[in-house]
Order: C-alpha cells, then structure tokens, then sequence
C-alpha cells in the first residue's frame, strides 16, 4: 500500500497542468475541401437574392500570418472592388467561434450592402485552424491573424480614416485588441456586436462562483478592461434574448466600461446570440451601421 | 460563438464547485473506523447523443473521531490535473438517530488555490438517512448549501449569490470491508440555466443534474 502511494502521488503531480482549456473557446470546422459561400444554408440570418454580391466582386486569397514566429497560411475573402480599397471605406469582419467563413457569409454579405450595393469593402477570414486556414487557434494567433489582414488592407492603401472594425462574440476580442493597441493600422470606429466581457466573466457566468478563468485556461481574454484603452467611437450590438453571452453581464459591461468619445447602443428585442441583424430587421440594421460608420 | 463551446469546456467549469464530487460522510464512522474512498462523476452532459456524468474524480479519507463525529478530508484529483490544489475538509456530526433513522449536519470548507489565486467556500450540509437490511445499507437525502463569501466577481459586478443550494439523493451499499455508493445531485436547483453560456440539464430550466460513483475501502 505504501509503495502504491509513492507510486501514485508523484504521477498525480505530474499531471498538474494538463488539463487546460486553452483550446476550448474555439470551434473550428476545418474539415472542409473548399468555402461554399452563396451555397452554404444559413438559416440563422437568412438573405434573400437581392442582396446578392456579383460574383466579380468575391475574391478569395490567401495570407501569411505570422503570431510571433509561428506562421500560418489563412484564407481571406474581399468583399469589393480590391483596385479601389486605396479610397474605399473597408469593414474588416472578425467572426464567432463556429467552424468557419461559411457560417458567417451571409453576414459579410449584409455588411456590403450597408449604404447600399458594395458602398463600403468588407473583408472576411478564418482565423488558423478554422476552415482552410492553416495552424491551431490560439488567443494571440487571433490577433495575429487579424493584424494580418490589417497589413494587407494597409499594402491596398487603405488607411486609418477609412478603416473600420467589426467584430461579432468570439470576433469582438482581436476588435478590441487592434482597436486599443496599435500594431499595423487602427480603424477610427469599431462596432461590438454581442461581445464577451471577459473570460473570466465566461467562467463565472457558468460556474455563479467567482473562479479565476485562470483555472481553467490560459486564455486572457478581457474585453471589458481593454476597451478602457479605446477612444474611437464605439458602436454596441447586443440581443436582449441572448442565452448564450447575456446581455447584462457580458455586453453591458463591455458598454459601460468604455470611455472615449462616443458610443452608442442598440438592444434588440427578440435577438439570440446569433440572430440579432435578422431580429432588429435588415433595413433597420444597414441603416443604423451606416449612419454610425459616416456620423 | 455559437452553444456549440466543447461541452467538457462547461463541465470543467463546473468541477471545481458543488458539482465536483459526492457527499463525502453522510453516517458518522465507528470510533476510531478509518474510510479511504474515491469518487467519480459529475454534472450531466449531451454527449454522442446520450446523457453523460462527466467522469471528475476525487479522493477522500474519513476518520472516527467517536461514534458521533467523523472528520474527513478530500482531494479534487481532476482539478489537480488542471493545476488547481482543490481539497476540501469538514466534520459529520451525528445530532439523531432512532429506529434506523438518523440525521447528520457537516460543516465543510473547501479550499481551491492555483495560478497565484486563492478561493474558499463553506458548506454545510443536513442529511436524512435511513438504514436497512442485515448490512445496515443506507439511502439518504441531504441539503447542501454552499456560501459564496465574496461581494463582487469579474470587473466588480456583483456576485449574483451568495447561497447556493443542492438537493442530493443517494444510497450506499455496504459490505464487510467496502461500501459503495450511488448519488443523484440537483445542483443549483434554485437558478434559472437559460442566460449563461453553457448548456446544462436541469429540470425545467433550473440548475443542472450531476450523477456521483463512490467506493470506499474501510479499515
């Protein structure tokens, strides 16, 4: 019995730590040959052919980002005229967690017809590990991947007074970051469409104790203090149906943290977690991403 | 993000509370009996389209102090892998007993540290238990109540409870030198499950259930 013991608590101390969930916040589905797109069936936010995109103006490529040496090939789509981005406003779309590009095309779709047929650039990506992007999802491969389009948009000649930041839930995190921290180009206003506080608020929402996220992950997502560093005008989106990231305790608190020089709110009655641009109505929902982008 | 988060992501979450192992002494020992157990189990989860415990694991050991009272203490073996020293000590204190019936309170303080960050959690619980057969078998229903000693979480919002109670049915089988026992959980059963970001099975929306495994070895 003695022996068994010695055997036995050295090998449960062996294996602290190696049950992280460092991965867990991602969903990828990479199991994929090609992106559908226009094939793919949403019905979650469901478009009819009028704001059908021509297919001129869909352009896939690919990019390389690199997450402090550890480079990965992920996979884009340009929304848009790519010879005119150096006098276009541009939407750069950070999607949620699930699978990939797909998923999320129709809401990119919507995005190009705010203000109208193709009036603003939108570009949509999979971070590495979702769809064809190559790598794993992590925290800082998030932001990587996003400063990566950055540099592309920057090459394009896109600048700062034309660049804006769209990230939705699991996308609102690489927003914040590059919205608060510079590295390759800062866009001049952001919009949050149901975003997380932080994970710590992830895991205490869960669990209604006050656990430290930190153990469960290494993850140190925390949009709720970093929008703190934001000053650029602040737009908030947020179903008040949403069972998945509340309203009040996540989006809310994202909200009123913020502190610079304008923000505004829209709390959609009848919205889930990810139906809120179908539940607010798309007319309504173009025009009130429109005034907000050109106020 | 979609409800689609790695189901474990919500179970792990849940292991290091009330959810994380079965009620550890419900009958008070013999004197000077020492218990040695382990458990396993947790709260229910949709996997490959059944209805699963999550399998955390715990070790425990129980002392006699006299026929009235046992100590105990225990060990989250699960949150350990994860890097977080969950232990958890209390005393059964026997305050009835007649005609096979009897009713026990314990006092427990559970203690979690990990990653520079220190929790702690009291819980008491009140059980009702009811012998039968020739080798003293014993189903039980216990109370038990969890306080959250803090006034705010995450960004200062505050803590939403402070009391959270969990309602348990359970049986123990005993034999000459093992026992084993079997423990239904309603965990949080006074809590709403629809605005948070995971997906539990409660019942009518409320708290999640748990389903616990435990064997012990007697000396």
């Amino acid at each position: 019995m003695k022996y068994r013991l010695l055997f036995t608590l050295p090998l449960v101390f062996l294996f602290s730590g190696c049950l992280r969930l460092n991965s867990n916040l991602f969903n990828p589905d990479s199991d994929i040959n090609a992106y559908l797109l226009d094939d793919y069936k949403d019905e979650t936010v469901p478009l009819d052919s009028s704001y059908n995109i021509p297919k001129e103006l869909i352009h896939l490529f690919t990019l390389e980002s690199d997450d402090n040496g550890n480079k990965a090939k992920i996979y884009a789509v340009y929304i848009g005229d790519t010879t005119r981005i150096g006098t276009d406003t541009v939407i750069l779309y950070n999607h949620g967690n699930a699978k990939n590009i797909d998923v999320y095309w129709t809401r990119a779709k919507l995005l190009a017809n705010v203000g109208g047929k193709n009036r603003f650039g939108v570009l949509i990506y999979d971070y590495r590990g979702f769809g064809l992007s190559e790598g794993q999802p992590s925290e800082s491969g998030l932001y990587a991947d996003a400063d990566a389009c950055c540099k592309w948009l920057k090459s394009k000649g896109l600048t700062q007074d034309r660049f804006v930041m769209y990230g939705f839930s699991l996308g609102t995190a690489p927003t914040c970051e590059l919205t608060a921290y510079k590295r390759t180009l800062q866009p001049y206003c952001f919009v949050l469409e149901a975003p997380f506080a932080s994970t710590d608020e992830m895991v205490q929402d869960a669990a209604l104790l006050n656990l430290p996220a930190a153990y469960f992950t290494d993850n140190k997502i925390d949009n709720a203090s970093k929008v703190r560093d934001i000053q650029q005008p602040f737009m908030w989106i947020h179903g008040i149906d949403d069972s998945f990231l509340a309203m009040d305790t996540h989006g809310q608190v994202v909200y009123d943290n913020y502190m610079g020089i304008y923000k505004e709110a829209h709390k959609i009655p009848g919205g889930k977690h990810g139906n809120t641009p179908y539940a607010w109505g798309y007319p309504a929902y173009l025009s009130a991403v429109e005034a907000f982008i050109v106020r | 993000m979609k409800r689609t988060i790695t189901v474990f992501f919500l179970a792990w979450i849940l292991f290091m509370g009330y959810s994380c192992a079965p009620s550890r002494v419900i009958r008070p020992l013999q004197s000077k009996e020492i218990q040695a157990g382990a458990s396993l189990g947790g709260p229910l989860i949709d996997f490959a389209g059944l209805k699963i415990p999550v399998p955390f694991s715990s070790l425990y050991c129980a002392y006699g102090i006299d026929d009235k009272r046992t100590l105990f203490g225990g060990l989250h073996t699960t949150a350990l892998a994860a890097g977080v020293g969950q232990i958890d000590i209390g005393l059964t204190q026997g305050i009835w007993r007649k005609s096979g019936w009897g009713a026990s309170v314990s006092p427990v303080l559970n203690l979690m540290y990990g990653y520079k960050q220190f929790r702690f959690y009291p819980q008491l619980d009140l059980s009702l238990y009811k012998e039968y057969g020739e080798k003293r078998h014993f189903g039980y229903f216990s109370l038990s109540n969890w306080l959250v000693p803090y006034g705010t979480r995450a960004h200062n919002v505050k803590q939403p409870v402070n009391f959270i109670p969990n309602l348990i049915l359970g049986n123990t089988f005993n034999r000459t030198k093992m026992n084993y026992s079997i423990e239904m959980r309603w965990l949080a059963p006074f809590q709403n499950n629809e605005r948070v970001v995971t997906q539990y099975n409660g019942i009518g929306n409320q708290g999640t259930l748990g389903i616990y495994f435990g064997v012990a070895r007697k000396f």
